[in-house]
């Protein structure tokens, strides 16, 4: 009986505690969206938590008084752009040119301003997409006037 | 030596192959005496692997960049340390640590115990499943020997991360990989013993220490890596639920569940079929856990490159799984416990709901960490949302569904762990105080209940003094920091008042029982306590175990809500005031590190206690008057431009300081030449000498007439300043040596003469790094280790400008996570060599657990 009752009790709270857990999730988080389907949505969108892929374009990043005021503009393959701020200390790999997502809110002036910035941290020397195969071929390419041990 | 690898590694895959088939034939044929050869083989599978490890270690300190994971992760001007330790730097290289780490436990497992029956037949059998299949992804997608086919290689290699360039690092990986691996062997014992049905034994009999060692490691691979993100990374946290360190987290939150339910079960065989479940669910984890890391399923801070052996992975992932279930399913009968739980409020039910909630945890964190993944299923997000709906209906509140992929981040996972930390910092302080099996006895209770009282009173006392002492730290009122509506606050101080009752109550217990046999058996205290230690190791040890966890939640919990931080841009001779210390910025210097081929951009900074003032006569310059600036850790000479000599003396001594020297001096047309101090460093940063041509000629133009050329030089630019009056110039060449006691000197106001003195304070010097090899900066965070907070200062300089960006960052109790840590590598001392808790002990109970009673 006692073994029972504690095997009952214990699914039970297995299964109230799931519940909370995903109810919980459902209220608070950021949604992952497109540039696209921000644009297309910017007034619904506003004040709300979101989070946005896409590249940061060449020679857009500006610094606002030399300091940690950051402004660049976030593209995706099609050629649509976001602009998005930032207060705080880039991280390390933070470039232009590079994969990031940006979390932040949505402006009223259409921009985000970003709470977080995620880079691609290219913890390995391979970039994204590129195997060890195609980093060779990378070798390859930059002594292809030959290998200096050649000489 | 490639080649020879790569012979080795074959070898190395046939010996386990031929492992595998022996053990598993020994056991299914019944020909017992066939585990012989699966243990020489699986012994003689660690000298290839060890053989293989050699060559590519080989390999790494040779420079041999045919070799392409050499190429790909080392370079010329990485030191020894570094080569050898890049052994487990990138993907293929941890696969290698991975079989290297398993052959050599296996080898210890197959040489001491295995016997000659089906239930080693088996475990070896299983073991070699994992080792095939990894020299199965090492032979065919990831080749620590790959060589580069069309060239013989570049001259020098890529070189590693520069963020990964830290000691601890260095001996996370290790740790954790060791962990993962440590275990294969519970899992595959587990596997053996069902398939045996137990007639040789359970599976904890023989892979409990294993068990034991795998979680130790875990556990020290995580703190370590902890410990790393709050040096190295420079956000100043410690961890931060990115989805790579989730996936480590989840095989030691399954794995401590698993570790108590084998402790309190001490093979009664209470939990069997739980703990059966928790074994494979832990092993699959681990492999689950390599699999997010690798795959890139997650967007992730530091996901790693997309790897070819991804699918490979998901296949052994479904493999396991299936494999585990079947078991389970087939011995579900057979496994059926042989006890049940007589007491409520017994050990066992305390880590049976301790278990749950660990358990319970796992789930968090795997909701977490998928909820992206997860939501972008329709049908998902449509259960979340009917789910949603109708709980909104029930509280009255609006709802709003999801219509895309969702993301949940730290704030979300701080605040659902923050009440399960509570919950199990409570289990974990009274779970040690029980007995097993038995309804405690009246007087026990009536101890245990004194103890719980007195510690729970110490508790409240201290936190309530943290909280002030957080307080006066960061220079709030105390409703700011013990916001108790603040969910996070409240948590906090839950965990931090848990915390210290775990810890408390560990002391309580032993010396109130250490009074209570004094007085009953008429021993002094220290026999008495002595005694008491001896006769319940278990229950000293868990106290010792829960109290490590504990130190570290409050570390974690003080830092989450007394962390006073601040992100500012500073110009030299500015200062801020963060949590009752004063950070004045001095300037920046550069310098190159040769041995591992870095400019850096080094701020200075001066940390002083606010209320603390500099002493005006430290600064021995007769004939002028000094004060102090405000509160900063500076000096002032009020306008000194009516003594030009002196600001020529210390001003030049200042600029000298920094990165110029004299090459030439020619008295005759009081003309000096300066070049840099450290030329490579310029070459790695070139904007550099703008600066210094800026603050020459900022002070020069303050001297009066003179005449400053620059010939910028990628190498060596070289600077000629020439006066006109000699007195000038004279105070210039007497300031290039500056007195012992300045740090820095700089204008305040446009007007006056600043003076940073050496002495109250401390300095910091958080760098920018600039490696040769490496195309992004890194940042070398600056850290005060105090006894009570940690001053945390990283720096973002600007190339030509002498402008810092800094954080700063004031965490109170930070060490308990450094203490935590040294102490969870002692505690393996503590559980290894005891006989009483590595051998399991038959029939209902254990005599002589409580002397006392």
């Amino acid at each position: 009986m006692k073994k029972r009752l504690i095997s009952i009790f214990g699914v039970f709270a297995l299964v109230i505690g799931v519940i909370v857990v995903i109810l919980s999730s459902t209220g608070s988080g950021a949604y992952s969206l497109k540039i696209k389907e921000v644009n297309a949505n910017k007034a619904e969108l506003l004040g709300k938590e979101l989070r946005v892929s896409g590249k940061v374009v060449k020679g857009s990043l500006r610094n606002k008084g030399g300091g940690f005021d950051h402004e660049f503009l976030l593209a995706d393959d099609h050629g649509l752009d976001l602009v998005c701020r930032y207060h705080g200390a880039l991280p390390d790999p933070f470039k232009e040119g590079r994969n990031v997502i940006v979390q932040g809110m949505l402006q009223k002036d259409g921009s985000m301003q970003a709470s977080q910035l995620i880079v691609k941290c290219p913890s390995k020397y391979v970039e994204k997409g590129k195997d060890e195969a195609s980093n060779g071929q990378y070798y390859d390419k930059k002594y292809e006037s030959g290998h200096p041990k050649d000489k | 030596m490639n080649i020879l690898g790569q012979v080795f590694l074959v070898l190395a895959l046939i010996g386990s192959g031929f492992g595998l088939v022996i053990g598993l034939f020994s056991a299914i044929a019944n020909r017992p005496r066939l585990v012989r050869a699966s243990v020489l083989a699986t012994r003689a599978v660690f000298f290839f692997v060890a053989a293989a490890g050699m060559a590519l270690l080989y390999s790494l300190v040779t420079h041999d960049y045919s070799n392409q994971y050499v190429a790909g992760y080392t370079n010329n001007s990485m030191p020894l340390f570094y080569l050898i330790t890049s052994y487990w730097g990138g993907e293929k290289g941890a696969l290698m640590t991975w079989v290297t780490v398993l052959y050599a436990l296996l080898y210890f497992l197959a040489g001491r115990k295995a016997r000659e029956n089906a239930f080693w037949g088996y475990t070896l059998g299983i073991a070699n499943i994992t080792g095939l299949f990894f020299f199965v992804i090492m032979l065919t997608v990831s080749n620590p020997f790959e060589i580069f086919v069309t060239f013989p290689g570049p001259a020098d290699g890529a070189g590693i991360n520069p963020l990964l360039m830290n000691p601890f690092m260095v001996i996370h990986p290790p740790f954790q990989l060791a962990g993962f691996v440590a275990y294969t062997i519970p899992f595959a014992m587990a596997a053996a013993a069902i398939l045996t049905k137990e007639r040789f034994g359970h599976w904890e009999q023989f892979g409990r220490r294993w068990m034991i060692f795998a979680w130790w490691s875990l556990s020290m691979g995580l703190l370590l890596g902890c410990l790393w993100s709050y040096m190295e990374l420079g956000w100043g946290g410690f961890w931060g639920w990115d989805p790579v360190e989730n996936a480590a987290l989840l095989p030691w939150l399954i794995g401590t569940a698993l570790l108590h339910l084998v402790f309190v079960d001490r093979g009664r065989g209470v939990f069997r079929r739980f703990s059966y479940f928790l074994v494979f669910l832990t092993y699959g984890m681990t492999i689950f856990a390599t699999f997010l890391t690798r795959s890139q399923l997650i967007d992730s801070l530091h996901s790693f490159s997309m790897s070819l052996m991804t699918p490979y992975f998901l296949y052994f992932m479904l493999f396991v799984a299936i494999f585990s279930l079947i078991l389970m399913v087939a011995g579900w009968r057979f496994l059926k416990p042989r006890h049940h739980i007589s007491s409520l409020l017994s050990r066992e039910t305390f880590v049976l709901a301790g278990v749950l909630v660990f358990l319970l945890l796992g789930f968090v964190v795997l909701w977490g960490t998928m909820l992206p993944k997860l939501t972008q299923s329709p049908s998902i997000r449509g259960m979340m949302n009917s789910l949603g709906s109708s709980w909104a209906n029930v509280i009255g509140k609006p709802y709003f569904p999801l219509t895309s992929a969702m993301h949940v981040g730290p704030k979300w996972f701080n605040r659902i762990a923050a009440p399960f930390a509570f919950l199990i910092l409570i289990l974990a302080a009274i779970g040690p105080a029980l007995r097993m099996g038995f309804k405690p006895v009246k007087s026990t209770i009536r101890r245990a209940a004194w103890s719980a009282g007195l510690a729970l009173v110490f508790a409240v006392a201290i936190s309530i003094a943290t909280i002030f002492f957080i307080a006066s730290l960061s220079g709030q009122s105390i409703s700011v920091v013990f916001k108790m509506a603040d969910a996070k606050q409240f948590w906090g101080f839950g965990v931090l008042i848990a915390g210290l009752w775990v810890l408390n109550f560990a002391i309580a217990d032993l010396v109130i029982t250490s009074l209570y046999i004094k007085k009953n058996m008429k021993i002094s205290f220290f026999m008495a306590m002595k005694r008491l230690i001896r006769g319940n190791t278990r229950r000293y040890s868990a106290h010792f175990a829960h109290s490590i966890i504990a130190i570290l939640a409050i570390g974690f919990f003080a830092g989450s809500i007394g962390a006073a931080r601040n992100k500012i841009v500073l110009e030299p001779g500015r200062f801020v005031e963060v949590a009752n210390n004063i950070f004045g910025f001095a300037g920046l210097s550069s310098r190159f590190s040769a041995s591992e081929s870095f400019a850096t951009l080094t701020s200075h900074i001066v940390v002083m206690p606010k209320n603390r003032t500099v002493d005006p006569s430290t600064l021995n310059i007769p004939n002028i008057k000094v004060q102090q600036v405000d509160e900063g850790p500076y000096l002032l000479i009020p306008d000194g431009r009516t003594k030009p000599a002196i600001w020529a003396r210390l001003y030049a001594g200042s600029v000298a300081m920094q990165d110029l020297k004299p090459e030439n001096i020619d008295r005759a047309r009081h003309r000096v030449i300066l070049t840099a101090k450290d030329p490579k460093a310029l070459e790695v940063i070139p904007d550099i000498y703008r600066r210094w041509v800026r603050g020459l000629q900022a002070w020069a133009g303050d001297m009066g007439r003179h005449e400053l050329t620059v010939q910028p030089g990628t190498t060596r630019p070289i600077i000629t300043l020439t006066f006109q009056h000699s007195d000038v110039f004279n105070a210039f060449l007497s300031g290039l040596k500056p007195p012992e006691n300045v740090f820095w000197v700089g204008v305040w106001k446009d007007r006056d003469l600043i003076i940073m003195v050496k002495g109250p304070g401390k300095v910091l010097t958080p760098e920018m790094r600039y490696y040769t090899f490496f195309d992004q900066p890194t940042s070398e965070v600056s850290i005060d280790l105090g006894l009570l907070y940690n001053v945390y200062v990283a720096s973002s300089g600007a190339k030509g400008a002498d402008l810092a960006g800094l954080t700063i960052l004031v965490t109170p109790l930070a060490n308990f996570i450094f203490l935590g840590n040294f102490l969870l590598l002692l505690l393996i001392l503590l559980y290894w060599p005891h006989k009483i808790i590595s051998e399991p002990v038959h029939g209902k109970t254990l005599k002589g657990e409580e002397v006392t009673a």
